[in-house]
């Protein structure tokens, strides 16, 4: 089980608890939608490192239109649809 | 002898240490309506925690009234490349936000173009043996409503090739004007479940607003 350290404001107690279970199922749900920020952080860093070597900056020509078009490889439909089930229950 | 507390100080001028001239400008007669308050312009220590193997940190229940001052010192993600995250929240169970445009954040790096899930405070950070980062975050006036709650930071880092690196930036907390009550910390990696390593601590003041 993962735990968090609280501190509370209050009484200025700071204590190690586990996450409840409805913060665990939250977090596990969340987690799903998360992962869709990966693609794009690491798409960045290649594109810093193109920077770097004193290429052009192709995002917006490139990278941009295969996420708007959630093309990038990892991106099948049984996936694509868990992320947007994930994304429902964690915006309510 | 016994403690003796004194909640207000009435004054007809300040003096050097020779009680020469006033050096304020005070009323010279009939006494002055200068007053200091408890605390007044002074941090007030709210709490320090070491840090263990968490996956998260939260900072709970701040009160109306005040800035928080949270600085988590020579932490570290057990997990290579971890991205510092913070969520919100504006009630008190707390339920963490995390829309996907809940927040709006900068730094001196990149920015959250447009909205984001949470609040990112530096690139990639570095795993190593010996790599320890400190980040001291400033939220104004978290108890307010009819404003976004922003937040200010400075942090030091050893980035995911260990080499010691810099961010400042700031945040506000665009899903709308509720206060804010709690912030919570985790990794981008797997934010939580992968856990800080257990090192460094996290320390909070406060400070009045008036």
């Amino acid at each position: 089980m993962s735990e968090r350290l609280l501190i509370n404001c209050v009484t200025g107690e700071a204590v190690v608890k586990e996450h409840s279970a409805a913060e665990r199922a939250r977090l596990d749900a969340q987690r799903l939608v998360d992962i869709e920020k990966e693609p794009y952080r690491e798409a960045m860093e290649v594109l810093r490192s193109w920077d770097a070597k004193g290429y052009t900056r192709a995002w917006e020509t490139s990278v941009a239109p295969l996420v708007a078009a959630e093309t990038l490889p990892e991106y099948d439909a049984t996936v694509l649809a868990e992320k947007k089930a994930a994304r429902a229950v964690v915006e309510g | 002898m016994g403690d003796h507390i004194m909640s207000t100080l009435l004054v007809d001028g300040i003096n050097d240490a020779d009680g020469g001239g006033p050096k304020a400008t005070l009323p010279t007669t009939g006494g002055s309506a200068f007053t200091l308050g408890p605390n007044w312009g002074a941090l007030e220590f709210v709490s320090t925690a070491s840090i263990t193997a968490v996956a998260n940190i939260e900072v709970n229940d701040m009160a109306a009234g005040y800035d928080y001052l949270i600085q988590i010192e020579n932490f570290a993600p057990t997990t290579d490349s971890g991205v510092l995250w913070a969520r919100l929240a504006d009630d008190n169970v707390p339920t963490y936000l995390s829309g996907a445009s809940d927040y709006e954040w900068g730094g001196n790096w990149t920015n959250s173009g447009g909205g984001d899930s949470e609040i990112e405070f530096a690139p990639a950070m570095g795993n190593d043996a010996g790599n320890a980062s400190t980040v001291m975050i400033t939220i104004i006036n978290p108890g307010q409503t009819g404003e976004n709650v922003q937040l200010r930071w400075e942090m030091a880092y050893f980035n995911a090739s260990a080499n010691f690196n810099q961010t400042v930036g700031g945040a506000s907390f665009t899903h709308d004007t509720s206060s804010v009550e709690d912030i919570q910390f985790g990794w981008s990696t797997s934010y939580g479940a992968h856990t800080f390593k257990a090192q460094g601590d996290i320390t909070v003041w406060r400070r009045r607003r008036s």
